[in-house]
C-alpha cells in the first residue's frame, strides 16, 4: 500500500537514493575505522544508528529486502559481537555497505535485487557465535524497579530467602511465549514470585533472558534441578539475596526507563531484544550501558534529524538552468558594453555618456557577483571525491597483501561538480595503480629499507585558475627501462627513437593504450587501458597530467584542471578573416616575430625565442590556406614539456567567455572544444589546443615525410 | 471537404519543395556563418541564433545543386532534427501554402529507396508542383553519414586525402 500518488512516491525515492547513498559512504568510513578499532563502542553506534536509518527509509520506499538485511546486520552491531568477532564484523559492514550499494543500483532500475545471501550467511555466522560462546557465562543483571524491591526486601525483611533467578532461554526454543508460561509456572511450583522480567508474555517474542525473584523455603540446588527445562532453559542461574538487591544503582535505573519507554514504541519485539543486547554489559560495565542506551532511544525517536536543515538539495539541472542564464547575461552585458562604446563615438558630448557608464559599471558588477554566487553554487568540496578512496585502498592493499596507509589533503578545496564527478574514475584508476603496482611488497619494502607499510597520498590545492589534485605514492616508482622495451615490444617506438626522447616523452608512454609494465594482468589493473582513460578524460576537461617519479622513490601524477567547465578567460585572435579563442589559462606568453627569423627544421617551422626553439602551429591550415604572412604574431603555448608558437594575424584581447557545446553531430570535430557569443553576435570557436597541435604539428611532419 | 495542408514553400534552383509548417521553427535571413573545421562541405558552419549556437547546412549543396548563387533572397530554415535546431540554407523561401489532401499523390516509386526517401509526396497547386520532403529524414545521423562515405568513394577530395594523412600519422 502506497499512501502517496505516484509522482509523489517517485519523489520520495529520488530523496531516497539520494540519502542512502550519502549513508553507504558513512556506513564504508565506519566499517573502516571499526577495523582499525574493533571494540570502539561509539563507531559501533553511529554504524548502527546509519544501518537503522536505512532500515526505516528503504522499508517507508517499501524496498523491503534491503530493510530486512539492514535489519539483520542492526542486530549485530552490539559492542560483545564486535568484541568477540575479532575484528570481522568490520568485514561484514563493509560486505554489507556493498551489498546495500549493489541492491540500490538495482532498484534504481527497477531490476530485482540481489539476494544479499552473502551477507545474510557473514550476519548468521557472527550471530550463533555468541550464543556458543556465552551459554556459560549466562549474565543478569536483576534490576528490580522500586516497587519490585520493595517487595522483595519485604520479603526478606519478614525472613524469607529470596533467590534471584535467570533462565537462558534455549536458542533452539521456537516459541518464547510458551518457554515464559512454563517458566512462570516452574517458578510458581518453587515459591512465592515476587518479581519477573519481562513481566508479559508478548514481549517474549525473541528473548534470550528471562529474570525473576522468588521468595521460597526450598534451597538453591532444589531450585536450580526444579527450573531446568529440557530444551526450553538451557541455563539457570540461582543467585541467594540476604538483603536488598544491590543492583539499583542509578545507571541501572535509566536502562529500565529506556527499556520502559521502548516498550511504548511502535517495535516493541526489537526494542526489548535490543535493550536486553546490552544487558551483559551492564553488570561488568555500568557506564558504557548507559552510553550504549541512550542513543538507541535518540535514534528512535527521529532517524532524520543528523540532516542539518540548512542544507538545500537542488538538482543539479536547476542550477545549470540559472547558470546558463548568467552566460545569457554576460552575453548582453558585453552586447551593451558595444552599443554604448558606439554612442560614445557618434555623440561624444552627449551628457547621458556618464549616466550610461555608470549604469554599465553597476551592472557589470552586479553581474560579476551573480555569475560568482552561481558557480560557488556549483563548488562542491573534493572531499566528496576523496571519501571514497581509504574503502578502495583498503580493499585493494587486502587483495594484493600489501600494506597501506592513505594520507589525504585539501580536501577542502573546491571544484565545479561536474569536473568532480568526471574526475572520479581518472582518480580511482591512478589510486588503484598507486597501490597495486607502485607500493612494494612488505618483505620488499623493509629490504629496500622502507617501513613496511607503504603511503599513498591525496592532494589537492589551488594552482592559478586550476585546481592541482596529486595523487602520490612511495613505491618503487616507474621503471623507465622497462617503459621503453614494452614501448618497442608493442611498436609504439623504435629503438632508434629513444635518445631523442625527453624524460618526459618517456613517461608519457604510460598513457599509451594498450601499454602495460605489469606483468600480470589482474582484476585490479594491468590490462593498459585505464591510463589512456585517464588522459581521455583529462583532455575532455581541458585539464592537463604530468608525472614526477624516481626509481625506488615513488610516482606522483599531477592532475590539473579548470575551475569551471561553463567559462573561461580566453585570449581571442583573427587568422585571416576569423576570429578564434584559446584558454588563456594554456598562454605562456605572445611575441612578435617575421618571416626571417622563421627556419625550417625536419620540415617543421620554428622560431628561437630568447634561449628557446618555438615549433610553429600555422592556423590558417584549420581553413586551408598556406599563405605565410609576412609580420604575424606567436602565440605561445605550453604542452607537456613543449612549446608552442600559434601564428596568428591579429590579436584581439581577452574576454570572458561563455562556453556552448558544439556537441552537434553536423560540425563535430575535435579541433574545436566549443563556441562562444561575443558581444556583436558573432560566433567565435574556441580551440582545443592539445588536438590542433597534435593535428597541425604532425600531419605538417608527415607531409615533409611523403614529399 | 478534405482537410488543407499548410507547408512552407521554398525554392531550391528551379523547383519548389515544401515542408510541413509545424516543422518549421522560424525563417531567417543568412547572416555571418563562422565556418568549422573539418565539417562536411556541404555543412556551412555554425550561426548566433538569438544566444543559441546552431549549426547551418546548405541544402543546395545537399540536394546536389551545382551552381550556387548568393543573393538577398536567400534564407535559413529553422527546423528542428532529434530535439536539436538545425538551419537550412535554402534559395528563397516566403510563401505558406495551403494544399488539400486530396491535391497530394503519394510520391512516385522512382523516390522510394535510394536517396530520395525523403520525398514524402507531391502536391499539385495549379500547374506548379511542389515536393513535399521530411527534413528531419534528410539530417538524419545515418543519412548523413551515408552521404559522406559516398562523397569519399565517388570522389577522392580533400576529405579523403585528409583521411589517408591521419592514417598515416597514427
Amino acid at each position: 500500500m502506497s499512501f502517496f500518488s505516484d509522482e509523489r512516491s517517485s519523489e520520495l525515492r529520488e530523496l531516497f537514493f539520494e540519502s542512502a547513498t550519502e549513508l553507504l559512504q558513512s556506513l564504508n568510513e565506519n566499517g573502516l575505522e571499526l577495523e582499525k578499532r574493533p571494540g570502539d563502542e561509539e563507531i559501533i553506534r553511529q554504524v548502527r544508528r546509519t544501518v537503522h536509518t536505512l532500515k526505516g527509509d528503504s522499508a517507508a520506499c517499501g524496498y523491503q529486502e534491503l530493510s530486512d538485511l539492514a535489519h539483520q546486520l542492526e542486530d549485530l552491531l552490539t559492542p560483545e559481537i564486535a568484541s568477540s568477532s575479532n575484528g570481522t564484523l568490520a568485514d561484514v559492514v563493509l560486505i554489507a555497505a556493498d551489498t546495500f550499494s549493489s541492491m540500490l543500483s538495482a532498484y534504481r532500475g527497477n531490476l530485482q535485487p540481489p539476494s544479499g545471501e552473502e551477507l545474510r550467511l557473514q550476519i548468521l555466522a557472527l550471530t550463533s557465535k555468541p550464543s556458543k560462546a556465552t551459554p556459560y557465562k549466562l549474565q543478569a543483571r536483576f534490576a528490580w524497579n522500586e516497587y519490585e524491591q520493595m517487595v522483595i526486601q519485604d520479603a526478606a525483611g519478614k525472613g524469607e530467602t529470596v533467590y534471584n533467578i535467570a533462565f537462558g532461554i534455549d536458542q533452539n526454543c521456537p516459541m518464547r511465549g510458551a518457554a515464559m508460561q512454563l517458566i512462570r509456572n516452574v517458578l510458581q511450583d518453587c515459591g512465592r514470585l515476587l518479581a519477573i522480567e519481562p513481566d508479559h508474555i508478548t514481549l517474549a517474542a525473541n528473548l534470550d533472558v528471562v529474570e525473576a525473584a522468588i521468595a521460597t523455603g526450598y534451597d538453591a540446588q532444589w531450585i536450580r534441578k526444579k527450573c531446568k527445562i529440557p530444551a526450553v532453559i538451557s541455563e539457570v542461574l540461582v543467585e541467594r539475596l540476604a538483603g536488598p538487591a544491590e543492583s539499583s544503582d542509578d545507571v541501572l535505573d535509566i536502562v529500565q526507563h529506556v527499556t520502559a519507554e521502548l516498550h511504548t514504541e511502535n517495535e516493541p519485539a526489537i526494542r526489548a531484544e535490543e535493550v536486553i543486547t546490552v544487558t551483559p554489559e551492564t553488570s561488568s560495565n555500568g557506564h558504557s550501558s548507559q552510553a550504549a542506551a541512550a542513543p538507541s532511544a535518540e535514534s528512535a525517536g527521529s532517524s532524520f534529524s543528523n540532516v542539518p536543515e540548512t542544507v538545500l538539495r537542488v538538482d543539479a539541472d536547476r542550477i545549470d538552468a540559472v547558470l546558463n542564464l548568467v552566460g545569457e547575461l554576460i552575453i548582453g552585458k558585453s552586447m551593451l558594453h558595444q552599443s554604448i562604446n558606439e554612442f560614445d563615438k557618434r555623440f561624444p558630448k552627449d551628457a547621458l555618456k556618464g549616466r550610461f557608464a555608470d549604469a554599465m559599471a553597476f551592472q557589470a558588477r552586479i553581474i560579476n557577483d551573480l555569475q560568482k554566487s552561481v558557480m560557488k553554487i556549483r563548488m562542491v568540496p573534493v572531499e566528496q571525491l576523496f571519501r571514497r578512496f581509504p574503502r578502495v585502498v583498503r580493499d585493494v592493499a587486502k587483495s594484493c597483501n600489501k600494506e597501506v596507509a592513505l594520507v589525504m589533503n585539501g580536501q577542502d578545496t573546491d571544484l565545479d561538480k561536474s569536473i568532480l564527478d568526471m574526475l572520479a574514475e581518472p582518480l580511482a584508476h591512478l589510486v588503484r595503480n598507486a597501490v597495486d603496482h607502485g607500493i612494494e611488497s612488505p618483505a620488499e619494502r623493509i629490504s629496500a629499507g622502507k617501513p613496511a607499510q607503504g603511503t599513498v597520498k591525496l592532494d589537492s590545492y589551488h594552482h592559478g585558475n586550476q585546481i592541482v589534485v596529486e595523487v602520490s605514492d612511495d613505491g618503487r616508482g616507474i621503471d623507465k627501462n622497462k617503459l621503453i622495451n614494452k614501448a618497442i615490444e608493442c611498436n609504439v617506438i623504435t629503438a632508434a627513437d629513444v635518445p631523442n626522447m625527453s624524460e618526459n616523452q618517456v613517461l608519457e608512454l604510460v598513457f599509451h593504450p594498450g601499454l602495460s609494465t605489469a606483468a600480470q594482468v589482474t582484476n585490479i589493473s594491468g590490462r593498459g587501458v585505464g591510463m589512456d582513460v585517464v588522459r581521455t578524460v583529462l583532455n575532455r576537461l581541458k585539464g592537463t597530467i604530468s608525472i614526477k617519479t624516481a626509481m625506488g622513490k615513488g610516482a606522483t601524477f599531477y592532475l590539473k584542471v579548470p575551475l569551471t567547465l561553463a567559462i573561461i578567460k580566453a585570449l581571442l585572435f583573427r587568422v585571416t578573416d576569423r576570429i578564434y579563442a584559446v584558454p588563456l589559462a594554456s598562454v605562456m606568453e605572445i611575441t612578435r616575430a617575421t618571416e626571417h627569423q622563421v627556419h625550417v627544421v625536419d620540415h617543421q617551422d620554428i622560431v628561437q625565442m630568447r634561449d628557446e626553439v618555438l615549433t610553429l602551429i600555422h592556423l590558417n591550415r584549420l581553413i586551408n590556406q598556406h599563405t605565410k604572412a609576412k609580420r604575424f604574431f606567436v602565440v605561445v603555448i605550453q604542452l607537456a614539456d613543449r612549446k608552442y608558437g600559434l601564428v596568428v594575424d591579429q590579436l584581439i584581447g581577452e574576454e570572458e567567455l561563455v562556453i556552448k557545446a558544439l556537441d552537434d553531430h553536423l560540425v563535430s570535430t575535435d579541433l574545436v572544444s566549443g563556441a562562444s557569443i561575443l558581444g556583436d553576435g558573432t560566433v567565435v570557436l574556441i580551440l582545443n589546443i592539445p588536438n590542433v597541435i597534435g593535428r597541425f604539428g604532425r600531419t605538417l611532419k608527415m607531409v615533409g615525410a611523403t614529399a | 471537404m478534405s482537410k488543407d495542408l499548410q507547408i512552407v514553400g521554398f525554392r531550391i534552383g528551379r523547383e519548389t519543395f515544401g515542408v510541413r509548417i509545424s516543422h518549421v521553427h522560424e525563417i531567417v535571413r543568412v547572416p555571418d556563418i563562422t565556418a568549422v573545421p573539418e565539417s562536411p562541405e556541404y555543412v556551412e558552419g555554425v550561426i548566433n541564433l538569438r544566444g543559441k549556437i546552431i549549426s547551418v547546412v546548405d541544402l543546395r549543396k545537399r540536394f546536389g545543386e551545382k551552381t550556387i548563387t548568393r543573393t538577398k533572397k536567400n534564407r535559413i530554415l529553422v527546423v528542428e532534427v532529434e530535439t536539436k535546431m538545425v538551419g537550412l540554407i535554402v534559395d528563397s523561401a516566403s510563401e505558406v501554402l495551403k494544399i488539400p489532401e486530396s491535391a497530394i499523390d503519394l510520391p512516385p516509386n522512382v523516390f522510394e529507396d535510394g536517396e530520395l526517401n525523403y520525398v514524402t509526396g507531391v502536391g499539385k497547386m495549379g500547374d506548379r508542383l511542389v515536393i513535399l520532403v521530411d527534413l528531419t529524414r534528410i539530417l538524419q545521423k545515418g543519412e548523413l553519414r551515408r552521404l559522406e562515405d559516398f562523397n569519399e568513394s565517388q570522389a577522392p577530395g580533400p576529405t579523403a586525402q585528409q583521411a589517408g594523412l591521419s592514417g598515416i600519422s597514427v
